[in-house]
């Protein structure tokens, strides 16, 4: 579904992102790891297009990530969402029901904003709108087209516990539905139980790329271990 | 759905809630019928003058108004022609990032689209803008009426001009690596275009005679853009010639080839338009209040660790803060570019004026006109940056102190600046040092002024809104409540002592009255201040 291969993106002198490939197939439902400024949400807006590579390869179902074929096949959500200040909340799902031609978008998003309790704020103007409100907006603007490949860039931050859960929900319906999802978040304990695959970066590398299974063997396969300790453990400075 | 018609669409909506939004929100009424009431007096005030055209507006005026708008234009589109070759413009908001980005839409007709767009909001906005400055205009030369469009569309062509430029440069050097030549081109251009000024200002042996004569030199008419813009806006004061048509038609056909050009060349530009999308946004939300402020301007930004030594605990930790600030951003915690320009200023000033007629009037002349800038820019944002941040309100000890601390550095570098421009200008013009001394203390007097009172500002008004709508209001009230005082005393002072220095010294010591009694009365404001 998504290839990437040698992606590198430099800023004049700072390597954001070092030369790092890997590959999701269709059903992966993948945690992007790593501390601050490791070039985990570098790596997203690459693969989204927002930024050019300085080197390598991205393909999304076998066309080039900023071609328009590829940019059906996927959404993306920002860590700090902006939406149109000027628009409704169901104008912008109507936005992206005509942009991505969307088939009966009406009856999906109705259900997305039912299912993040946003019916009452239908009609309200996105600049209105909270932090955490704009962050589910932004949810279901991705979640509407129903593309192969979802890319999650901090998705939980703001929201508040239910629509965490419903997030985590919508991840699995998403996997069961053999869709890829790629997911960047510091809230490990929200996608512990959700991915199956992690990548952790630090310093522009990935220094693992594992299953979760495979990594918490590696490291004494106790019932005990959690994600946290996994984290940690990996990325601890030598 | 067709690319165009979505785009059309969404900003069809836009304009719908922008409607709506005067419904369910008649507070931004106030803000539109004030501004309009500010440019009908200012237009009734330009019909007055219109019908008893003063000396200067017969002799010199077209002369003025040519080469000002010549001088203005060329430095606006060198500026941003030089700024195209680092950072791009931008036609974007952060929700076209967000959410058009990234969407299967064309990049180019995206482009294609919003600068389009662009250009016919400006049309439309920039109306406003020309209107507001009619009087000025009226006040320095006589206007044809019949030619008005002409003035408006030379101004126009220029403005619209600029964004598609700057895009298109920036897109090209990236695109052709090319930035540093057209980078040096640039800087060549600019050096030459000074060169020139300077030679036709040692050429007439006068300041203002050799600027008039060097900008108002036919041949600029052909330069592109700038000449261009200057013969259609000249039309409505000079008249109408055949070369003010085709004028016209050469400025509308190079901001055709520019967006032509930007959409042929510009296919993968999303990274370049993002910074300037993200500064645009912001300044968006500090000027609805939503962001905090810078709270100084960033010349530098030395990244090296910055030693000031501990100057006290409690308030005096403001004092410190705004050190290490001006040390990283500017040349020394006390002294900076703006040091340096004011200097060079008095220099220049000075040099002229005393080969000329000397004498000191110009030494008061100066000041005043400084005074005045002082007091209306420092109006509309002194102090918010501090508000707009918790620490004032949380951090302990005298409130007196807060706001002296966190104003102090400020108003010694101002005053230095101010120093600065007077000292060589007085020595040049033979200046008594104890007019130096005042004129310094008159100046900084109108600075300190504003910061103490726009805490009062903040608790009589506190939503951002209201002192957005209401800020022509706050003007009219400073100038009653800061400004006439002063000017009454020193009025009275100047006549009784026969003497323009005692009017001076009358308005720097009432001002220093207001500003003591609204330190005095800082334990009440504080009280009643909220961080928003």
């Amino acid at each position: 579904m998504l290839k990437v291969e040698h992606l590198t993106k430099q800023y004049r002198n700072v390597v954001a992102v070092d030369d790092i490939s890997f590959t999701l197939n269709k059903g992966d439902i993948v945690g992007l790891l790593g501390p601050n400024g490791a070039g985990k949400s570098t790596t997203i807006k690459t693969i989204v297009g927002l930024l050019r590579k300085t080197a390598g390869v991205i393909t999304i179902d076998n066309y080039p990530n900023t071609s328009l074929e590829a940019k059906k096949r996927f959404t993306y959500v920002p860590e700090a969402p902006e939406l149109y200040d000027m628009l409704t909340v169901w104008e912008h799902l109507q936005f992206i029901g005509y942009a991505y031609d969307v088939a009966n978008f009406e009856e999906k998003a109705e259900r997305l904003i039912e299912r993040y309790d946003l019916w009452d704020k239908r009609d309200i103007l996105s600049k209105e709108l909270s932090k955490g409100m704009k962050q589910k907006v932004s949810i279901c603007c991705a979640l509407l087209p129903e593309p192969d490949l979802y890319l999650f860039d901090e998705p939980m931050i703001g929201l508040d516990p239910k629509s965490i859960r419903e997030t985590k929900l919508i991840f699995k319906e998403l996997s069961e539905q053999q869709k890829t999802v790629l997911v960047s978040t510091h809230l490990l304990d929200s996608i512990e139980n959700l991915c199956q695959r992690v990548l952790v970066m630090k310093n522009g590398k990935i220094i693992v790329d594992m299953a979760m299974e495979e990594m918490k063997r590696e490291l004494g396969n106790s019932e005990n271990v959690s994600l946290e300790d996994l984290f940690l453990e990996v990325t601890k400075d030598e | 759905m067709n690319e165009f018609k979505l785009l059309a669409k969404r900003d069809g909506w836009t304009i719908v809630n922008h409607f709506l939004e005067i419904r369910y929100n008649p507070k931004r009424l106030v803000i539109y019928l004030l501004y309009l009431i500010w440019i009908g007096s200012l237009c009734f005030n330009a019909v007055l003058r219109f019908r008893n055209p003063g000396e200067i507006q017969l002799q010199l005026g077209p002369q003025i108004l040519g080469a000002g708008f010549l001088g203005l234009g060329a430095a606006l589109v060198l500026y941003f022609l030089y700024r195209g070759t680092m950072e791009s413009a931008t036609f974007f908001t952060m929700g076209d990032v967000h959410l058009l980005f990234p969407a299967p839409v064309s990049p180019k007709k995206v482009l294609l689209y919003s600068m389009v767009k662009q250009s016919l909001l400006y049309f439309l906005l920039y109306g406003f803008v020309i209107l507001a400055f009619i009087p000025m205009i009226t006040n320095i030369a006589r206007v044809n009426l019949q030619y008005l469009p002409f003035m408006y569309l030379g101004f126009i062509g220029l403005v619209l001009v600029i964004g598609p430029l700057n895009f298109l440069v920036f897109a090209v050097g990236s695109k052709y690596g090319i930035q540093l030549r057209l980078q040096q081109g640039i800087i060549a251009l600019i050096i030459i275009f000074i060169l020139y000024l300077v030679g036709n200002i040692i050429a007439s042996g006068m300041l203002l005679q050799g600027l008039l004569q060097g900008l108002n030199a036919s041949f600029l008419d052909y330069l592109p853009v700038i000449g261009w813009s200057r013969v259609v806006f000249m039309t409505a004061v000079t008249g109408y010639s055949t070369y003010s048509a085709f004028a016209l038609g050469l400025q509308l056909l190079f901001l055709i080839c520019c967006i032509v050009i930007s959409y042929n060349t510009a296919d993968d530009y999303y990274e370049d338009t993002l910074n300037a999308t993200e500064q645009r946004s912001l300044r968006k939300k500090r000027k609805a209040g939503v962001e905090k402020a810078h709270s100084i301007s960033v010349t530098f930004n030395k990244r090296k660790n910055i030693i000031v030594k501990k100057v006290g605990t409690g308030p005096w930790a403001f004092l410190w803060r705004s050190k290490v600030e001006y040390s990283r951003s500017d040349l020394h915690p006390f002294m900076g570019v703006w040091t340096i320009v004011f200097l060079l200023a008095g220099i220049v000033v000075g040099y002229f004026v005393a080969r000329q007629r000397g004498g000191i009037i110009p030494v008061y002349i100066t000041n005043g006109v400084i005074a005045y800038i002082i007091f209306i820019f420092s109006a509309a944002n002194a102090g918010q940056h501090e508000l707009a941040k918790p620490y004032i309100y949380l951090i302990p000890g005298s409130n007196l102190l807060k706001i002296i601390n966190s104003n102090l550095t400020g108003i010694l570098r101002m005053g230095i600046n101010i120093a600065a421009l007077n000292i060589p200008l007085g020595v040049l013009l033979h200046a008594p040092i104890r007019v130096i001394v005042i004129m310094v203390i008159f100046d900084v007097s109108f600075y300190t002024l504003n910061l103490g009172s726009n805490f009062l500002i903040r608790v009589i008004f506190p939503s951002a809104l209201d002192q957005k709508a209401l800020y022509p209001l706050f003007l009219m009230l400073q100038i009653l409540l800061l400004l006439l005082p002063g000017i009454i005393v020193g009025g009275i002072m100047g006549f009784v002592f026969q003497e323009v220095l005692m009017a001076f010294v009358g308005v720097a010591v009432v001002n220093i009255i207001i500003i003591g009694v609204l330190l005095l009365l800082s334990n009440v404001v504080f009280a009643r201040l909220e961080w928003k």
